[in-house]
């Protein structure tokens, strides 16, 4: 993520340099071993998702009543 | 014709204005890059974040600096990104959590989850696995099922506290199963584990890198994993998906 408002060409330019990153061999091994899977997702389908999980986080807070502690 | 001064630099002006972007682009990073990662060093989100820093280092001969910013539930760290200049020079590293499970629970949250930040990617995913403590003698998602319902609310689930992944975990487990068990909150990931391995509690969604140890020990049973897949760490462990348990149970991935 970046601030939004952060211009399109260097965000393209930070994804372009982090999806080569995550392709690096000997980088995805050391993630597998913590269990991390490096799968990559652009950043449509990326805002999707987190607004979905948002929703159902919601409703299942509301369900078993999880309050934030502060 | 003649060109007056004006003109000329009126038409100056407008080739700089379409050229800045790709200037700015090529430029970029023309000094250190500050990638925030609103969480304590040492879990598997400081190790993603530090190996992406050091390959984006390496790729643009240009370093990019890891910061920590922990506390808020990853909102502190979160909010220093939102608040910060827009030019690339500030990164958020995140998991999911400030702008899912602490958004859908928190009384005020400084920052907009979908409209303070620009989505860059998501790098990669992190599944928990459920593990319960050998000594409850079950073996099968099926058989904790059953034992859960035959004492309502006797079962007990650790996580690291309120409102974390492994208490949304336990609640979703609740739901989705139809059964009751008892939720008791610790502080921090770490005594979570322990609770689970000392027969404090009876089990806990936790992360599958975190309780493969225990599983090795024999202190824990893996039962199922949360993600769509099996883990490669936990060989013959099945999604819960495929055990019986339909639902969503795994967020999107660290990001």
């Amino acid at each position: 993520m970046a601030p939004a408002g952060t211009p399109d060409a260097i965000a393209d330019k930070v994804r372009a340099g982090l999806k080569q990153a995550m392709s690096d061999p000997a980088l995805r091994e050391r993630l597998s071993n913590a269990a991390i899977d490096p799968v990559w997702t652009e950043p449509a389908e990326l805002m999707k998702a987190l607004a979905e999980d948002r929703k159902r986080w919601s409703e299942l807070a509301k369900r078993a009543n999880i309050q934030s502690p502060s | 014709m003649y060109d007056s001064p004006m003109r000329k630099l009126i038409a100056l002006l407008s080739v700089l204005a379409w050229a800045l972007p790709t200037a700015a682009q090529d430029a970029y990073p023309s000094r250190p890059v500050r990638m925030v990662l609103p969480f304590p060093a040492g879990g598997p989100l400081d190790l993603l974040g530090r190996l992406a820093a050091q390959k984006l280092s390496e790729q643009w001969g240009s370093p990019v600096v890891v910061e920590n910013i922990a506390g808020g539930t990853g909102s502190i760290g979160a909010n220093a990104v939102a608040r910060a200049t827009p030019d690339g020079y500030t990164l958020l590293v995140t998991v999911d959590i400030p702008l899912t499970m602490y958004a859908a629970i928190a009384r005020s949250l400084p920052y907009d989850p979908e409209k303070s930040f620009k989505p860059i990617a998501s790098l990669a995913r992190s599944d928990n696995g459920l593990f319960v403590n050998a000594a409850l003698g079950v073996s099968s998602v099926a058989e904790l099922v059953a034992q859960a319902r035959k004492a309502p609310g006797k079962l007990t689930f650790s996580s690291a506290g309120i409102g974390s992944p492994a208490h949304f975990g336990g609640e979703l487990f609740k739901v989705i199963a139809n059964v009751d068990m008892t939720h008791v909150p610790y502080k921090g990931a770490a005594p979570a584990m322990s609770a689970a391995v000392s027969n404090e509690v009876s089990l806990m969604f936790g992360p599958i890198a975190q309780g493969l140890p225990h599983v090795k020990s024999g202190k824990l049973r893996a039962l199922g994993v949360t993600g769509p897949d099996a883990s490669p760490l936990l060989p013959g462990v099945k999604p819960l998906v495929e055990q019986g348990f339909p639902g969503r149970w795994s967020s999107t991935p660290t990001r």
